[in-house]
């Protein structure tokens, strides 16, 4: 881990639903250049806790900074992707109008997008290799393409924190692979945290290990056991090590 | 069609069914498209059948049924949108409940108003070449005010209907965005009453953008061809009922409705071949 000032600041957050608590103590920091892994059993909160750093729910107690600023105040710092397409694929719009939805709530706009909005989109599009994809429906795009476009969209308010709930979940090995070729190329300008289910893989490319389960315990990537994980998940587990092409050029 | 064509050019009730018929398929288009994509045709019906209770108390009370018609259209839309909003399980209940109740209110008072002799056939499906050139201008207005709002919030409106979760999460004002789109389509389904009627509306909101959307890449040229798809039905609805005597609103939704199969049957032909 880089010795760097942090960008996320969590304090003795607790959080929970109709009066269960769900989120208990947590403290987290993490780095402006970190890349997180965000590991936990279903229903361990991962979401929940991205839904707090995102400012749509409030913690019962404790506190959040993103750059000294709370999450309200901070959305333009925040880019999210969500684990599923939250639309229809059979929306008419291109893949540029859906990235330019991304710079909405930045500013206070009326109208249609300006042309500022539409170079930022293609900017991102580039950047996610979906360059030539700019002019086509969104039906036309694969699994994997909607992934790369949810995170061009994520990246047109300039995040400095980047938060992606299970990117790969509709993704096939190569595609993973390349999908976190490119988080570690967006990471050398802003802090990502992963929410993954597979510490296994995610460990070849991350710096640390966030381990949730009520509470949260941070292990340096390659420190994992199978003992911590068996700890958390509170049962048996196999660690499993999966050869990619993570070590190879980018 | 040439007796049409001729009529058209002698009687003013023709000229103002068809400019009727213009105002209507631009808002038709434009909030049509919205409702399509956003897949809300019931919420849509709801608030178009609870309108014959506003129109009801006001004929009662010797006010215009259309004003009534307006105040009605516009408090269900937001009673339903807060409902959505804040009970997101009892929303087909309430639609359920205010599409019955204001129907049955809207009987009761026209049946309790003293010397009744509303037609409410023309409030079900519409007398669309009754429609007098003062109600042009309210028409005109109408238009105005959806089309301008919808230009002014035309990216938040976007958003709220492609992805409401990341709308709510880049900190858009989704509760306030979602019900003045209820809103807008409360005052599309106002418009429409007086050309196809109540029971009719929802064919004339889905129809024309359903078609377009099968064609179209974005919302706006979807927007675009709806309206131009509106206003064709109407034409050729109008035409086609003029000289056998047929309502003009039930034999528009007709050809809305046929051209609706033909286009679905030509696409399915069209992707089978590829």
């Amino acid at each position: 881990m880089r010795a760097e000032s942090p960008v996320l600041v969590v304090e003795n957050l607790d959080f929970g639903f109709e009066g269960r608590a769900l989120l208990e103590s947590i403290n987290w920091q993490v780095g402006s250049h970190e890349f997180v892994a965000l590991v936990g059993p279903n229903g361990s909160g991962k979401s929940t806790l991205f839904k707090l750093l995102l400012g749509l729910h409030r913690p019962w107690r404790g506190r959040i900074r993103i750059d000294g600023r709370t999450p309200a105040q901070a959305r333009d710092l925040v880019g999210y992707v969500p684990q599923f397409p939250t639309f229809s694929r059979d929306f008419p719009i291109t893949v540029e109008g859906a990235v330019c939805t991304g710079s909405l709530g930045s500013r206070p706009s009326l109208l249609g997008f300006t042309r500022r909005d539409r170079l930022a989109a293609a900017q991102a599009l580039r950047e996610v290799g979906l360059a030539e994809f700019a002019r086509r429906p969104i039906a036309h795009l694969s699994g994997g393409q909607l992934q790369r476009l949810l995170i061009a969209r994520a990246l047109m308010s300039r995040p400095r924190l980047m938060l992606l709930d299970e990117p790969t979940a509709n993704v096939d090995q190569p595609g993973e692979a390349s999908l976190f070729k490119l988080l570690r190329r967006l990471n050398e300008r802003m802090a990502i945290i992963v929410i993954s289910h597979d510490v296994g893989f995610v460990s070849e490319y991350v710096t640390r290990v966030a381990c949730l389960n009520r509470s949260l315990v941070c292990h340096p990537a390659g420190a994992v056991t199978a003992d911590d994980i068996e700890a958390m998940y509170g049962r048996p587990m196999h660690m499993v090590h999966h050869h990619t092409q993570a070590e190879g050029p980018h | 069609m040439l007796l049409f064509i001729d009529a058209l050019k002698t009687h003013a009730f023709l000229q103002h069914a068809l400019i009727a018929g213009l105002l209507v398929s631009v808002a038709c288009g434009v909030i049509g498209s919205y409702v399509v994509v956003k897949r809300i045709g019931y919420l849509a019906g709801g608030i178009a059948h609870a309108v014959l209770g506003g129109m009801g108390v006001a004929y009662f009370l010797g006010a215009d049924p259309m004003n009534g018609a307006l105040l009605c259209a516009v408090l269900v839309a937001l009673l339903i949108g807060v409902v959505k909003l804040y009970w997101g399980q009892q929303e087909d209940t309430a639609i359920g409940a205010l599409w019955a109740v204001g129907m049955a209110l809207g009987v009761v008072m026209i049946s309790q108003t003293p010397g009744y002799s509303v037609d409410l056939m023309s409030y079900l499906f519409g007398n669309i070449l009754m429609v007098p050139a003062s109600e042009l201008w309210r028409m005109g207005v109408l238009d105005l005010c959806i089309l301008g709002i919808v230009a002014l919030f035309q990216k938040q409106f976007l958003a709220v209907a492609f992805d409401e979760e990341f709308a709510r999460v880049r900190g858009l004002q989704v509760p306030f965005f979602y019900l003045l789109l209820l809103v807008l389509i409360a005052l599309t389904v106002v418009l429409l009453i007086q050309m196809v009627g109540l029971i009719l509306v929802i064919a004339m909101l889905t129809l024309p953008a359903a078609i377009a959307g099968q064609y179209v890449r974005t919302l706006g040229w979807m927007m675009a061809l709806a309206s131009l798809l509106g206003l064709a039905f109407n034409a050729a609805g109008l035409a086609l009922s003029y000289a056998p005597g047929l309502p003009a609103g039930a034999t528009i939704i007709l050809v809305a409705g046929s051209a609706y199969l033909l286009s679905v049957l030509i696409r399915g032909l069209v992707q089978r071949r590829h």
